[in-house]
């Protein structure tokens, strides 16, 4: 393990002390749940906050964001004139907990 | 046939010229020269007191840890020895480091070193996708399809800093996205440098592919 020298602890530390992480607003969304937002898999952490799932949309990698099984991920596109996929925030499938969804709206 | 020691060196050097960091390989004289000088400046021990401690540390770091150092110049990817011991960890190390470089672009410097050190949320999220691209690249080139289990048990135990049990959730829920994204739909995970060694060595690499959802063609 890599064993920080104190100068640098303690330079992090005023920059730490200096200035405020840049965290997503609170959503009041479930720890744990996740959705789609914007064509992204988002979770939701334990300050109540939608956190990336990734660095680029869906589309970037070919896919579209779904939500299976409780898990956001990109998925394939459905062919066309086939069931339409569970993309957004409030089409997510029921194991997606109703309290992430229902705040989806304040969330971004 | 497996990816060669050139072919890992460009597809390195080819990602962190997308992140827009700049390398150094630690083999080159000029990185040799610097441990060496660390080492050397010890004997300055009872002048410069404990800082001199951490020079022989630093040196060793250049041996044994990859890291991307911030820099007025853009981020400074150095790739350890023991992460160039093989091409197909290289190449796993080095998407992990450009997704960190990008990161320090997309923020800026001094941001993401405090989002880095002041939230442990915002350092599991960077380390989960971190993971996630590092096992979709071992994934693409030795055909070992990664778990959520396993990426959580390396995120935990390279992570430069502790992360607290919290975090260690958010990060499994991120990865077990991941995991969905590369094993259960055979798309890459949505990380850019993910996408970008994908796209390389499908152009430049493609026999070095073993995966078979993500071969040419397939």
């Amino acid at each position: 393990m890599l064993t920080l020298p104190r100068g640098a602890l303690a330079l992090a530390a005023m920059l730490a002390l200096a200035c405020s992480p840049s965290l997503p607003p609170v959503a009041g969304c479930t720890p744990g749940a996740q959705r789609c937002h914007d064509d992204a898999p988002e979770v939701c952490s334990a300050s109540q906050r939608w956190e990336p799932a990734g660095t680029v949309p869906c589309a970037d990698v070919g896919g579209v964001c779904v939500v299976r099984g409780a898990i956001a991920r990109c998925g394939r596109a459905p062919a066309f004139g086939g069931p339409a996929a569970p993309s957004g925030d409030a089409s997510a499938p029921a194991a997606l907990d109703a309290a992430a969804a229902a705040t989806d709206g304040g969330a971004s | 046939m497996s990816l060669t020691p050139e072919q890992a060196a460009a597809l390195s050097a080819y990602l962190f010229e997308r992140a827009g960091a700049w390398y150094l390989d630690p083999s080159s004289d000029a990185v040799r020269t610097a441990g060496t000088v660390l080492r050397g400046l010890a004997f300055l021990a009872p002048v410069l007191g404990t800082a001199a401690a951490a020079l022989p540390a630093a040196a060793d770091v250049l041996d044994a840890r990859s890291l991307v150092l911030p820099t007025p110049a853009g981020p400074l990817v150095i790739v350890g020895a023991a992460d160039r011991a093989d091409p197909a960890r290289f190449a796993e190390a080095a998407v992990g480091l450009a997704v960190t470089a990008a990161g320090l672009m997309k923020v800026g410097e001094v941001q993401s070193i405090k989002d880095y050190l002041g939230s442990g949320e915002l350092r599991a999220v960077r380390e989960a996708h971190v993971r996630a691209a590092r096992g979709f690249v071992r994934y693409l080139l030795t055909g070992a399809a990664p778990t959520v289990d396993g990426l959580v048990a390396e995120l935990v135990a390279d992570a430069l800093l502790p992360i607290g049990d919290d975090e260690v959730k958010l990060a499994r829920g991120s990865l077990a996205s991941a995991v969905a994204s590369i094993v259960e739909e055979n798309l890459a995970p949505p990380v850019r440098a993910a996408l970008d060694a994908l796209a390389w060595l499908r152009q430049h690499a493609p026999e070095a592919i073993v995966a078979e959802p993500f071969k040419v063609g397939a």
